[in-house]
């Protein structure tokens, strides 16, 4: 595992310019309606791009037809993955950290944890869906996976508030480490049913099920 | 030890547009097995198919002594070293760097080993692989495929873009290989004078069919050419030609020498002659 880390650390590596430099432009542009520190917050969301990046690069480059008739498991090829994403994830939320002591405010602000829940379950949908479309299809799904959430909720709410508080209402009323607790398990339900479907992908694209 | 390196029973796969037939092969330890082909005939889905890097419809395959389904394999391909007919490291990375990934991969990887072949090979060691030429990317693949010092290499048109001269030394380090206790190389290529010079058995796949396997030699001693006239043709016994070229002034025709006439002249063949003709006469 350490080794296919080192290999995305290597991509990664040529990349970081460029994955920093579109982060600035983009952060320029937002800045007309975002402070820093909301622009700060976006940085854990790149880590996202970089994985998605780094198992399209596997794809392209056809690395999982040798790793296939290398000694390792698919599941070590796709645990890494997430352990590569669950790492860039803790080291650009730190980035983010000393980003805002350098700008001078809220240093010791953790991160908003309502971004650390969109990533991680955003993580948990798009790399079962890469895996099994390839990036490109994979990724056109993710996007109107989201919308459709993101449609479904704000338009619920507008439509149908009794419903949205059916569904989370609850929230409003559980103390705060309930809360906590249960959409920490939530997430780990989500991310692990997530590398289990990702293994099946995985496994049977390089199987030849998927064309 | 069983004898063979590799054992393929009745396997067969389904693509669309395309299937590999009831394929059985043998390659037994200390030899070379040629695969030949033309493109699309089914030689990479084989070698995807003893890997087990591909899902097979039916049929066995041992491998090492293992079931390639087994456990047991998983472990077993520590000691098989492939070359694959196309780039697989990203292309910004450096042989260097590849070297250190491989060192992860590989139990049994050695890294002395690997930059000798690197020196052996004139390959560079801090330039990008999308600077590398096919050549290179081939060389590369053969030298990293013998640094975790395997005892069966499957090599699927690994000679193919190498200078002349690069060929010649490594089918030469091919034939070494195999001739090492326990070791076995099966080479797919459509360089048939590659597989000629080395090979000890020639397995020849025509549309996913295995039309023959073979031991070289006695393939080479089995068949012949005869150049006669039409009319001479016509006194040939009709299961001695196995294909034949109608020219202007003649016929020029693939022959087994067992149904010949003993009066009869036939020329030696080469392997990429009885090849030829056995594909004209399959189509």
């Amino acid at each position: 595992m350490i080794a296919m880390l080192r290999k995305d650390l290597y991509v990664t590596g040529r990349y970081a310019a460029a994955y920093a430099g579109a982060w600035a432009v983009i952060s320029l542009l937002c800045s007309v309606w975002m402070n820093i520190h909301s622009l700060l917050d976006t940085m854990p969301i790149c880590a996202l791009t970089v994985v998605l990046n780094a198992v399209s690069a596997d794809q392209e480059c056809r690395w999982d037809r040798f790793a296939a008739m290398s000694p390792l498991r698919p599941w070590v090829l796709v645990g890494e993955k997430y352990l590569y994403a669950y790492g860039l994830i803790a080291m650009l939320t730190a980035l983010r950290a000393a980003g805002l002591r350098l700008a001078g405010r809220h240093g010791g602000q953790p991160l908003p944890r309502t971004i650390l829940v969109l990533v991680l379950l955003a993580l948990a949908t798009a790399l079962p869906l890469t895996y099994r479309y390839g990036r490109r299809k994979g990724g056109a799904l993710l996007l109107a996976l989201w919308g459709a959430v993101a449609v479904l909720i704000l338009g619920g709410s507008f439509l149908c508030s009794p419903v949205i508080d059916l569904l989370f209402g609850w929230m409003d009323d559980a103390p705060a480490l309930t809360l906590e607790v249960r959409v920490a398990g939530g997430l780990l339900a989500a991310n692990a049913a997530s590398f289990w479907l990702s293994v099946r992908f995985y496994t049977r694209r390089q199987w030849g099920w998927y064309g | 030890m069983d004898t063979n390196a590799i054992e393929i029973r009745g396997l067969s796969k389904r693509y669309k547009g395309f299937s590999l037939d009831n394929l059985n092969l043998d390659l037994p330890y200390g030899c070379v097995l040629g695969l030949v082909g033309e493109n699309g005939a089914g030689k990479s889905t084989t070698i995807r198919l003893i890997m087990d890097a591909l899902e097979r419809d039916g049929g066995t395959v041992s491998v090492l002594g293992a079931d390639n389904k087994s456990r047991e394999f998983l472990d077993l391909k520590e000691d098989i070293g492939v070359v694959l007919d196309e780039t697989f490291v990203p292309e910004i990375l450096t042989a260097k760097q590849l070297g250190r990934i491989m060192a992860g991969t590989f139990r049994r990887w050695d890294q002395g080993a690997y930059e000798g072949w690197m020196k052996r090979l004139e390959l560079p060691w801090d330039k990008k692989f999308k600077e590398y030429s096919r050549g290179m990317t081939m060389k590369l693949g053969i030298a990293a495929a013998l640094s975790h010092h395997p005892r069966l290499l499957l090599l699927d048109e690994a000679t193919g873009g190498l200078d002349p001269m690069i060929r010649e030394e490594l089918l030469e380090v091919f034939a070494d290989f195999a001739a090492e206790d326990g070791h076995a190389v099966l080479l797919s290529s459509h360089i048939v004078s590659d597989l000629e010079r080395i090979c000890d058995y020639i397995a020849f796949l025509h549309k996913g069919k295995l039309v023959m396997c073979e031991e070289k030699d006695v393939l080479l001693d089995r068949y012949g050419i005869l150049k006669c006239s039409r009319e001479q043709l016509k006194n040939i016994p009709e299961e001695a030609v196995h294909g034949k070229r109608v020219g202007t002034y003649g016929v020029e025709a693939l022959v087994e020498r067992e149904f010949m006439p003993r009066d009869v002249v036939i020329d030696r063949p080469t392997l990429e002659d009885i090849i030829l003709y056995m594909v004209k006469a399959e189509s």
